[in-house]
Parts: C-alpha cells; structure tokens; sequence
C-alpha cells in the first residue's frame, strides 16, 4: 500500500530528485483516490478490504474511524500530544479567537501530519493560537502522508456525510480538496525561499559598512537571531538571514525562506531590549508557521475548483518559475484572504514560546512582555468593520501584495499575550 | 624610455579619467514608460560631481532603480506600515514645515491625527485637513524627534521623525541651493534631488519626490 512506502521515509533524508519522484508518483496515487467517482461512492461494494473497514467505521462518535486510526498509525506517538494540544486549544480559543476549523496534529519524531477532519467555507488556515508547535510540518512526507489521509478519508462516504453547509447538505468534494490545498504545506521549500530571495527590495537594504550606526543593527539583530534559534532545533530547513532595510517604522518583515529585513531604527535611542527581541521572534514565528507561503497557498487554492485543477497546480510549482505562479495568484487578488489578523496573534504566542528557553520564569517574561505592550499603539475604540466596503479594499492592498493584511489591534494583543502566556508556563 | 613613460602616463590619465567618469556620469538607464526613457537619457548628459558638490551617479543610479520599483515587498510583519507620505525617520523640513499626507487611509475614515514633541508628550496644533491635500505641520523644531498616532475607523497608525540640527540642515539647504542654480529641467532636478536627500538618509523626502515623479507632478 501507498502507506508502507511513506513510513519509510523520514524527514530530511530524502534527495530533491527523489522528493520530486516522490511527490508525483505517491501524489499521483493520492490524488487519484480523490477522483468524485471514487469519493462519494460507496466503494465495499466493489473492494472487501474497504467493506471490512468500512464495517468498522460506524458511528463515528463512538469508534475510532478508519481515517483516525490511519491518522494516528501514521502520527506514532502523537495521541497524547494531540489531546494536550486539543485542551490548550479550547482553553484558549476566545482569546485569540482563532476562526479555524481544521484540527492539526503533528508527531516530532516522525511524521508531521496534518489531519483534516472538519470543513470551512474561507480560506482559515489551521491556527493552535497557543502555539504548541513553533515548526510546520515542511517535509514532503508529511504533506503527503496528511494527502494519503484525506484521500482515504475521502472514500467514506460517511466523512463527507459528516462535513455540511451549515448543518445542511454534505460539503462537496472540491471544497474539501480546496480545503486541504490551503492547509497542507505542499509548496516546497526550495520554492518558497525563492519567494523570498525574489522579494528582497535591493535598493532599500542597506550595506552593512554603511556607518556604525548601520553596523550596530545588523550585529545587534544578528545576536538576537542567534539567541532566538537556539531553541528550535538546528536540522530546519530554514537559511535565517538579517537584512537592515531605509525604512524607520521600528518594524521587521519577515519573507518565505527564512529573510528578516529590520528597520534601520529598531534599536532606536529610548527603545527597550525586549521590543527588538519580540520584534525577532515574531518574525521568525511567521517563517516557521510558513505564514506568508500559506497565504498564497490560499489564493492558489481559492482558484481551484476541480481535482484535476490542483493536481495540475501541484506539479506545476514543483517546476514553474515564482513569477508566473505569483502572477497567477495575484490574478486573485480579489478574493478576500483576510486570515492575516489570525496569523498575527499566532505569530505573537510563538514568539513568547521561542522566549521561554531565554526566559523560563513567568514574572520575569510578564515583565518583558508589558515592555512590549508598552509600545504598541493605543486602545482605540472599535469600530464596527465593513469589509464589503470595495474602497476599502483596494486601499488596504497598499500594505501587502494581495494578501490582505491586516493586524490585531492593541487590547486583542494583549489578551494574547496573557493566555499565550498562562497557557505556556502553567502548562 | 621617455616613450614608456608617456604611454604610462598616459595610461593612467585615461584609467583614471574613465573611473572618474563612472563615479559621476549615469549611463541611460532601464525605463518603463517614454516618459523616464527620455529622463533617463537626459540624465545621462549630466555631471553629478560637477552639479552638485560631492554627489556620485551612484546615488543616483540607486534613486533612478527606486523611482522604477514599485512592487510590494510583501512578507509578514510586525505592525501595519504607516501608510504612503506620512513622516518617518529623519526628516528634512522645508522652512519649518514638514507635510504629512493621510490621502493613502482617507477612505478608511480618519477619527483623529496627534502629533507630540518627543520627552514634552504635548500635542501640536495642527491645521485643518483639507480632502486631498498633506497636512502641512508648522513650527518644527531642529534636534526635536516627533512621535505620532493617526487613527481611522479601521487601524492605528503610528510613527516618529526626527528634525535634524539645525547645522545639518542647513548643510542640505546649501547643496539644494546649489542644485537649484544649474539651471536642470524640473524632472532631472527632481531626480538629483531626491539622491541628494537619498546621500544623507532623508528618505522620506526621496519618497516624496520618487512618488511626485511617478504621478507626474514634478
């Protein structure tokens, strides 16, 4: 079965050509298991493997499912970690208000997988406000073998009789497709680090022996950067790069891949230490939540409405150059994706995770994050948003390039920051 | 033995005449409209170390590659940018004023703009906004930093800038007096302007010009 052949497989051992053969050959598999005849048939009928299993399926509420089990075959030893997660998650989702109905687990040890087992109708992606896993799954085993699962999933038809339109008819199989598509990283990495070496604005980066003044941010990011990465483990993907860029909004951007361009006034007479810092890890949350490379995952997937059609999109980014991808997505451009505010508040727990190594002790990272507090905007009265507003939208595509975005304003921040860091150190 | 001492001479006259003209003279450039080619081109004719004591055509070599760049970095950041044409950074005020344009977020719905003297936390008076047209804020002072928070019915802004000594300003007054009496046409002017202001890190004011170029209203 196509099962054995991912479990042999383990994360970073894999050569790009064989990857590539991989991703075609068991995604081809995969994605035939996706055809609408094969879906929403009844297929015990024609297989007894799946009639046996099928036997074993129902009701879901009580058995474990065929797709769970598989799930958790491929997760190892994931089970108890995806209860803890499932825990942390509900006692925290008010607060960061994570609109997300996908459930995400994932094993360190083996495989990362993302199991899809609920359905939405925009483009969320699959947030754990809290953070439990700083790192996305980036091998293409485990996007692959998460693949495999919705595949089998897809099969029964109980799963897609269990996914409806607002307790009404059973979703469709494209939008579950279109569903797994903006949740699984199937971008691969190499792809996603041109993105970024592509966004890099050349004329705004300032040279490193411009003056001290210069020098001074890129070894002061540079020592942050270093302290940051201590604690996630050094076999990432990731090639983590400081640029200091003209700009002088106290601010940092974080590109796919891994480069974080720094404002050349981050470290501003007057600032606190702990701003710069949080401003890092922020950053370095984003790329390893792959945050922007999901973002156009989504506006990919907003255009696919056929099997075939994503198909077609997967094995073309295995190959196409960033451009013509890009431009395919920006054709799109007026899809709404406004899942950036959700990302932000993501961003800020993983940052105070990646600070806990730094900081073990409650009071003392409560004392730098009120630092941090301290120089975001003010509390602002809210006022209600009208996101029909066209206006408003073409005016707000200023701040990215199609991708809406969009951040938290300051009380839901600080709301954050304090489950964020409730849920961490008493967990 | 003379003859090879005047080859090398030579040589090194036309060496050096030939970096000489590199750090001062731009090439015709990469345009995207008739417009910025014919700019270019009429760049090209000029001396940048001649016109303006000190500035090389590599300022504005990168200007010229700023004015052409207007795609969106992108990426993931930290805040929402202050939006196109509001000050950040160092700052050069023309007189004592610096404009401070909310056109970019006007139909957000702007609800208020406070603008303090940093360490005082006073807020300026500041003139009514007229649709369309930059807030021009008066009274700025030399050596004082400028903090400031733009609210609309969707987001918060905020920045700071900073208004040089007065010294430093008035060493850019010069070499902008001193462009202003070549005799350029309005949009070589610009150009030279803005890599004036690019040298000294002003690029709030090389955006400005670089965005009055793209718009057509220099």
């Amino acid at each position: 079965m196509t099962y054995t052949v991912l479990t042999l497989k383990k994360r970073g051992s894999i050569s790009l050509p064989t990857k590539m053969i991989l991703r075609c050959s068991i995604g081809i598999i995969a994605l035939s298991l996706l055809s609408p005849a094969n879906s929403g048939e009844d297929q015990s009928k024609t297989d007894p493997q799946v009639k046996q299993e099928n036997a074993e399926v129902q009701p879901a509420s009580e058995k474990p499912s065929l797709f769970k089990s598989i799930g958790n075959f491929f997760s190892g030893g994931a089970k108890s970690k995806e209860n803890e997660a499932k825990a942390d998650t509900s006692s925290s989702a008010s607060a960061a208000s994570a609109s997300s109905t996908a459930t995400s687990t994932a094993s360190s040890s083996a495989f990362s997988i993302i199991d899809i087992d609920t359905w939405s109708s925009v483009s969320n992606v699959v947030l754990d406000p809290v953070c439990k896993q700083p790192i996305q799954p980036f091998g293409i085993t485990d996007n692959l073998t998460s693949l495999g699962i919705l595949a089998a999933k897809l099969k029964l038809k109980s799963f897609t009789d269990s996914l409806t339109k607002n307790g009404q008819q059973p979703v469709a199989v494209k939008d579950i497709v279109k569903l797994a598509a903006r949740n699984l990283n199937w971008m691969p990495m190499e792809f996603e680090k041109q993105i970024g070496e592509g966004r890099v604005p050349q004329e705004d980066v300032l040279d490193e022996n411009k003056n001290k003044e210069i020098k001074a941010v890129y070894a002061k990011s540079r020592a942050i950067l270093a302290d940051i990465l201590k604690s996630i483990p050094e076999n990432n993907p990731y090639d983590f790069k400081i640029l200091v860029v003209k700009t002088s909004f106290t601010n940092a951007v974080a590109l796919p891949g891994g480069i974080i361009l720094v404002d050349r006034d981050l470290f501003k007479k007057g600032m606190p230490e702990e701003y710069p810092y949080f401003v890092i890890a922020h950053e370095v949350s984003h790329v390893l939540q792959r945050h922007q490379t999901r973002a156009y995952q989504a506006q990919l997937a907003d255009g696919i409405d056929s099997i075939d059609n994503f198909r077609k999109l997967i094995s073309d980014t295995s190959h196409a150059n960033p451009t013509a991808v890009l431009g395919y997505a920006s054709a799109l451009k007026s899809m709404v994706v406004n899942y950036s505010e959700q990302q932000e508040l993501q961003a800020d727990s993983c940052a105070i995770r990646l600070m806990k190594a730094r900081y073990p002790d409650q009071k003392i990272i409560q004392e730098k994050i009120s630092k941090v507090e301290q120089r975001l905007g003010p509390i602002v009265p809210e006022i209600p948003d009208d996101s029909k507003d066209p206006a408003l939208l073409k005016q707000l595509h200023f701040l990215g390039d199609g991708v809406m975005e969009r951040h938290p304003n300051t009380r839901k921040r600080k709301e954050n920051f304090q489950v964020t860091i409730k849920a961490i150190y008493t967990s | 033995m003379k003859k090879n001492i005047a080859m090398t001479v030579l040589a090194l006259t036309t060496g050096v005449g030939l970096v000489h003209a590199e750090e001062c003279q731009l090439p015709p450039q990469q345009a995207n409209s008739p417009r910025t080619e014919a700019l270019s081109k009429e760049l090209s004719k000029t001396n940048a170390c001649k016109t303006v004591k000190g500035l090389s055509a590599k300022s504005l070599k990168t200007v010229w590659l700023a004015l052409l760049d207007t795609k969106s970095t992108g990426g993931k950041r930290f805040e929402t940018p202050p939006p196109a044409g509001t000050p950040t950074g160092k700052v050069f005020a023309l007189g004592d004023k610096v404009p401070f344009d909310v056109s970019a977020v006007a139909q957000e719905g702007l609800v208020s703009l406070t603008v303090a003297a940093e360490g005082t936390g006073k807020a300026l008076k500041l003139p009514q906004y007229v649709a369309g047209q930059a807030l021009l804020i008066e009274k700025m002072q030399p050596g004082t930093s400028y903090n400031w928070v733009l609210v609309t019915r969707k987001e918060t802004y905020r920045g700071s800038f900073e208004i040089p000594e007065a010294d430093e300003l008035q060493e850019m007054n010069g070499k902008l007096t001193e462009l202003d009496a070549q005799g350029l046409s309005s949009d070589v002017k610009a150009i030279y302007q803005a890599a004036i202001f690019e040298e000294a890190d002003y690029y709030f004011n090389r955006d400005m010009i670089l965005a009055s170029l793209r718009n057509g209203k220099k």
